[in-house]
Order: structure tokens, then C-alpha cells, then sequence
């Protein structure tokens, strides 16, 4: 593995995306600044609006940082610079999941503080809002995955709905969910066994995701 | 240390509707080659090979010392790789990717890049998606030869461009060529530009190498012969000879293997000789890749 280039490689991604990554950062703030507004129907428009700016990021990263860059012919001139398809698929996930990380953290620390900060909000909030955040992370993981894979447009968003839908269901299990409804109206935080399992599966998911990504990219015997 | 820069032992790779089979060629250090080929011939798929993008289902690859594609990322270390259908970030300009390069290359000259801007008349800070394609071509080229590269690997790297970019881009890779050290695999379907820079010719036809030497051996080798047959006489085939056209009494034949031998034996039989062409390196590619196909169909 030739460590050396995955700097450059990361650094590309982050300039080239640069714009992409400040665009929805800012909607994302706007989001929040909505969702923290007095009224109820504000915060709902706040709340689908910041899942949305997430989802539309991931899309835009997955679509722009690796089905643009086959079909505009720029990986041609990156798989002549010193890399295999290991560093190549290496440098992809952490670059993109690295630039995913930013908004995401900003808006998932943003989105801690208002519910601990606004009364009308109950603190047993965090563990249902946590396990939203890490799906929607999980979902963007699927749409990589699949971008690194397929390098098809019509197989991301394949991944798309399916993460659309696993997120709603997740939804519909967790305020369904006895133990969890409860906890999410107290004004505690309690972090029981059925959010912490689902927690724990989510990121089983995504080490798998990327580690069958690994696997397929390094069967491929045609690159480009 | 290695004397051969690229080597193909029996590579193969099949397709649903295409086959490259028994590949063999090799590339000396500081040789220049030219691969020729038709569309579809198999030139871009043996250049991916080579760079280690495809992987070639048997057959060994070896280049600057490096068996491919298991090592690859150090053989590209000292590959520069310039295609037809290579393109840079549009959205990035000349200067960020020189930069960009420069942090990957210890090897980068900075006074060079600076002389190819101006030799190429490229301007460092234009976007790229501004240029036209003959810039870049050169903007790909200037990345390529500022940073020194052992092997330069060019897939048809002057195809689309007008008459005076080709002339610049050319032009350039002469002064490159210079360098004893530099080995140079150059694809094209312009037999003119191979000829001007190639010390070596290569051609391939229908995923099968149908020919490899030195250019000076296949001028030399390639004749066309005008003959004229006097009644009584007839034209004994000869196994040089690898097409003949005309009717009755005057008959041209090609043939791949000159020797004056080959006049004497037809003077011998009574046949007159009028005329012995020497042939371009395009007449040479096409006559070869007819006698092939022809006799493929048999």
C-alpha cells in the first residue's frame, strides 16, 4: 500500500468539493436556524429540512467525487499518478467520508444543543435523535459503497431509496417501540439496550459496507 | 539492471467480442516505440495492460523492472501517461494541477514546467475546462514531462489536434527524445507522426501483433516492384512476395523481405523489371494489414 498518496488524494477531493461542501453546510445551518424557530410547524420544516440537506449531501459527494470523475474521464489521468485500485478505493472512503463527517458533525453537535438548550424540547430526545444521525451516516456509507462498486448513477440511487427507506422504518420501529417512547419524552437521557443495539448494528453496517467494497474493488481485473 | 523498459511475454485477454492473443513484444531502455494499430485493433487495451488498469489473463507483463499489474502503483512512479481520452478537472485550473502533481513528484522541475507554459503557450492560471482540446492535450503533456519520467506512455496523444499544436506537441517530444534514458511507447493511427519520432515500429491488428522492428528495417524491407510480363513469360509466385495487383502485362508486387536477390530471380525468368519503390511507413501499415486479414479469411 502506498500510504504516500492518500494525502494528495484526499486533499484533491476536499478542493475539488470545496464549494459542494460550504453550499450544503450553509443549508444545513438554515435548517437548524428553522427548526429552533418558536413555532411547532417551524420546527418540523427545520428538522425534514435538515435529513434532507444531509441525504441531498451524500448524493451530491457519492455522484460528483466518483461517477463524475469516471464519466469525465479525470480517473484516467489519477490511476496514471502512483496508486492501485487499493490506495485509489482507500483514498475515495476516507476523503468522502471525511468531507461527509464536517456538515454532519456541525449539524449533529448543533442539533444536541438545541434539544438540550430549548425547554419545549425533552432532553430524552438525544438517544432518538443519535440513532437518526448515525442512519442517515449509514446511508450515505450504502451510497459510497455502491458509487465505488457499480460506478453507476442508477445504482446509487437505488441506494438512495433504500436508505430512505430503512430510515423511515427506523423511525416507525423506534416511536413504535415501547422502551424507546417512553425514554424519548423524559426529561433524562437513557441510553437502553434496544438503542444501543440498534446503535451498535449501525456501525456493524458500515464496516461491513466498506469492507465488501475493498473485497469487490480488489477482484476487479478491468480498472477503466 | 534491466535493459528492457516494457516486456510482454504471450499476454492475453478476452472480451465478450474482442480478443488480444499471445502478446509478445519488448522495449529497450531509451527506445522509442511506435504501436500502430487500427480502431479497435487492440492499442488502448495493451496500453491499460501495461499500465496495469487491466489485467491481462496470461501472459507476463514487466515494465521499468516491475511485474504488472501486482506492482503497479511503483512502476508508476516512473510512468508518465499522457491519453487521447485523459482529461484533467475542469473545474481546477493549469496551476492547481501542477501543484497538485508537484507535491506527488519529487522529481517535478518547475523551470521546466515554466518553459513548456511558454513553448506550449498555456497560461498557469486558466481554468481547464476553458481550454481548447489541443490545450489540453499540452496542458496533460506539460504534467507528464515536467516531472521527468522514465517511460512516457503516450496513446494517441496528437489525435484531434491541428496542424500547429501537433507540430508544438511534436515538436516538444523531439527535444524530449534526446535524453538517452527516456524510452518513449507511442501509439497512433498517424503513421506520419510515428515515423518522424519512432526508432521502433510495432503494428497490431485485430488484438494479434502482426509485425515488430526497427523503422529502418521495415523501409528497407517494404518495396513495391513494377514488372512487366512479355508474352511467353510467366510470374512464378514467390514466397517474398505478399501481394501482387495489375492485369495482363504489367503487375506491381509488394513485397516484405527486399533483397536484390528477389529482381534477379524475376530477371532470370524473363520477367522485366521497370521499377523498385521504396514505400512510406503508411503504405507499409496498410499493405500489412491487408496481407494479414487476407490471410486470416483463408
Amino acid at each position: 500500500m502506498n500510504y504516500f498518496m492518500l494525502k494528495p488524494l484526499i486533499q484533491k477531493d476536499w478542493y475539488l468539493q470545496r464549494f459542494v461542501i460550504l453550499g450544503y453546510s450553509l443549508a444545513g445551518l438554515v435548517a437548524l436556524f428553522v427548526a429552533n424557530l418558536p413555532d411547532q410547524t417551524w420546527m418540523n420544516i427545520g428538522n425534514i429540512g435538515l435529513i434532507t440537506v444531509l441525504l441531498a449531501f451524500g448524493f451530491h459527494l457519492a455522484v460528483g467525487n466518483i461517477i463524475t470523475e469516471r464519466s469525465q474521464h479525470n480517473l484516467a489521468f489519477i490511476m496514471s499518478l502512483p496508486v492501485s485500485v487499493r490506495e485509489y478505493t482507500l483514498g475515495k472512503i476516507l476523503a468522502n467520508s471525511l468531507i461527509y463527517l464536517v456538515p454532519w458533525t456541525i449539524l449533529g453537535i448543533a442539533g444536541f444543543v438545541i434539544i438540550l438548550t430549548r425547554d419545549t424540547l425533552p432532553d430524552g430526545l438525544i438517544p432518538f435523535f443519535s440513532l437518526i444521525l448515525v442512519q442517515i451516516l449509514v446511508n450515505y456509507c450504502f451510497a459510497l459503497a455502491m458509487a465505488l462498486i457499480t460506478e453507476s448513477l442508477y445504482w446509487i440511487i437505488g441506494a438512495v431509496l433504500i436508505g430512505n427507506v430503512s430510515l423511515q422504518s427506523l423511525m416507525g420501529f423506534m416511536t413504535s417501540s415501547p422502551s424507546i417512547k417512553i425514554n424519548m419524552t423524559g426529561s433524562s437521557i437513557v441510553w437502553d439496550s434496544t438503542t444501543l443495539l440498534i446503535l451498535v448494528a449501525q456501525f456493524s453496517v458500515i464496516a461491513l459496507l466498506f469492507g465488501i467494497t475493498f473485497l469487490v474493488q480488489s477482484k476487479k481485473t478491468d480498472f477503466i | 539492471m534491466n535493459q528492457l523498459a516494457v516486456q510482454f511475454e504471450h499476454v492475453s485477454k478476452t472480451y465478450r467480442l474482442f480478443k488480444l492473443e499471445d502478446i509478445s513484444f519488448s522495449l529497450a531502455t531509451g527506445s522509442i516505440m511506435g504501436f500502430i494499430g487500427t480502431n479497435g485493433a487492440g492499442k488502448s487495451t495493451c496500453i491499460r495492460i501495461l499500465m496495469g488498469l487491466v489485467h491481462q489473463e496470461a501472459g507476463q507483463v514487466e515494465v521499468l523492472g516491475q511485474p504488472m499489474p501486482a506492482q503497479q502503483a511503483k512502476a508508476k512512479e516512473d510512468i508518465g501517461f499522457v491519453s487521447e481520452d485523459l482529461r484533467l478537472y475542469k473545474a481546477a485550473t493549469l496551476e492547481w494541477h501542477m501543484n497538485f502533481i508537484a507535491s506527488i513528484y519529487p522529481t517535478w522541475d518547475a523551470t521546466y514546467a515554466k518553459h513548456l507554459l511558454q513553448s506550449f503557450d498555456l497560461k498557469s492560471g486558466q481554468q481547464i475546462k476553458g481550454l481548447s482540446h489541443g490545450q489540453r492535450v499540452k496542458a496533460a503533456l506539460l504534467l507528464v514531462l515536467a516531472r521527468r519520467p522514465k517511460l512516457l506512455v503516450l496513446d494517441e496523444p496528437t489525435t484531434g489536434l491541428d496542424p500547429i499544436a501537433r507540430s508544438e506537441v511534436l515538436g516538444e517530444l523531439m527535444q524530449v527524445l534526446t535524453d538517452e534514458e527516456r524510452t518513449v511507447f507511442f501509439s497512433s493511427q498517424n503513421t506520419l507522426d510515428v515515423e518522424q519520432i519512432s526508432d521502433q515500429i510495432t503494428f497490431i491488428n485485430q488484438g494479434k501483433i502482426i509485425d515488430s522492428s526497427d523503422k529502418e528495417s521495415y523501409l528497407e524491407r517494404w518495396r513495391r516492384v513494377q514488372l512487366e510480363i512479355p508474352d511467353g513469360t510467366t510470374l512464378t509466385p514467390r514466397p517474398e512476395v505478399i501481394s501482387s495487383s495489375g492485369t495482363g502485362r504489367l503487375i506491381t508486387v509488394t513485397t516484405n523481405q527486399f533483397s536484390p536477390a528477389l529482381t534477379a530471380a524475376y530477371t532470370a525468368t524473363g520477367v522485366i523489371v521497370h521499377a523498385i519503390e521504396a514505400m512510406t511507413l503508411e503504405e507499409i501499415f496498410i499493405a500489412n494489414v491487408k496481407h494479414h486479414r487476407q490471410a486470416v479469411s483463408l
